[in-house]
């Protein structure tokens, strides 16, 4: 009872508070770019180069869910406090002969599938540690998958807030009218994280849809 | 109706049909590992209807939790039966998914040492083996 009213008045006080705490994971299936976007925000928030998180063309680059944490976002005296969470690229299927086949040695290809795998665990866990999302999809691929429909369904399914971040604009195979016909009822912000064209219309709809 | 039949391809691959009745008298997890049970041997399952979007997570972490050098996780794709192009359609349709629940359309999930990729489309499934 005590617990339910001290709720109700912290809900009720966060009606008037110009400040709210998110947060926010970066989702989707892997190679679409979400390392690369979660690098771009940390450049625009604390204006320098950062490549807090890595990297790479080869799939599964990202192994582990990454935290940072204590970021501020301002837009029209409103403060979003956020915590940026990226993550393993959600995958159904982890073959060590995949990454040989890209160039890794036998025994390097098994470790990195090993960890890959472990890292999809990682990040599904995850889901329910996130307040809101955004769903990294590259937009020169196919976006009718079964990874990205269970995605979003289980994101809608848990409630949780949700942007599908449509990347990789720059790129001549970019279609984003397929992604609008598949997922008509999200928001969608084209971006390149490469160029950083589009961050701006992102933050805004981040406000819009998570504030 | 429960069901649940075997067929072949040129004697080496096995598909086994898995009726909506068949499935929802078991629980999640039991579900899971009646699938995987099948895909692990190197069979494909086809079932009537569509699992919940969280038993479909949980079927990827189980197969993923399962991957060794002969087993390298699953390929999942459904296709539903029925897509609204009309406003009638679309509520016909909602209607039905409550009274229905997922009975609707097929799930396949196969091994992915053995399928290469499912193109999915809203109208049609291709299912590419290696």
């Amino acid at each position: 009872m005590i617990k339910s009213l001290s709720r109700g008045f912290a809900h009720f006080f966060s009606l008037f508070s110009r400040k709210k705490k998110v947060s926010l994971g970066l989702y989707g299936p892997p190679n679409a770019g979400k390392s690369t976007i979660a690098n771009r925000i940390l450049k625009d928030i604390l204006g320098e180069d950062v490549e807090e998180f890595s990297v790479s063309a080869l799939e599964h680059e990202t192994r582990e869910v990454q935290k940072v944490e204590k970021l501020v976002m301002k837009r029209k005296g409103k403060e979003l406090d956020f915590s940026l969470i990226d993550t393993p690229g959600i995958a159904t299927k982890i073959d060590y002969e995949d990454f040989v086949k890209k160039g890794l040695k036998k025994a390097e290809a098994k470790e990195r599938a090993k960890e890959a795998t472990q890292g999809v665990i990682e990040s599904i866990k995850w889901l329910d540690n996130v307040d809101a999302v955004l769903v990294v999809l590259d937009s020169t691929q196919n976006p009718y998958t079964q990874v990205n429909i269970t995605l979003i369904g289980n994101l809608v399914a848990k409630k949780k807030k949700l942007i599908i971040v449509a990347n990789k604009t720059d790129l001549k195979q970019s279609n984003l009218d397929k992604i609008k016909l598949v997922f008509p009822d999200y928001a969608l912000v084209p971006v390149s994280a490469k160029t950083g064209e589009g961050m701006e219309v992102l933050y805004e709809t981040i406000f819009k849809e998570f504030y | 109706m429960k069901q649940s039949s075997k067929s072949s391809i040129n004697g080496k691959m096995g598909v086994h049909v898995l009726s909506y009745d068949l499935l929802s008298e078991l629980a999640s997890q039991e579900k899971i590992e009646r699938i995987l049970e099948v895909v692990k041997t190197g069979e494909i399952v086809l079932l009537e209807g569509r699992l919940h979007p969280d038993e479909e997570l949980q079927l990827t972490t189980h197969a993923l939790k399962s991957v060794s050098g002969k087993f390298s996780g699953v390929e999942i794709a459904f296709l539903s039966s029925r897509k609204a192009k009309t406003l009638l359609e679309h509520v016909k349709n909602s209607l039905l998914r409550i009274l229905a629940k997922d009975r609707f359309g097929i799930t396949v999930i196969g091994p992915s040492k053995i399928i290469k990729e499912i193109k999915m489309d809203p109208q049609k499934l291709e299912i590419l083996f290696k």
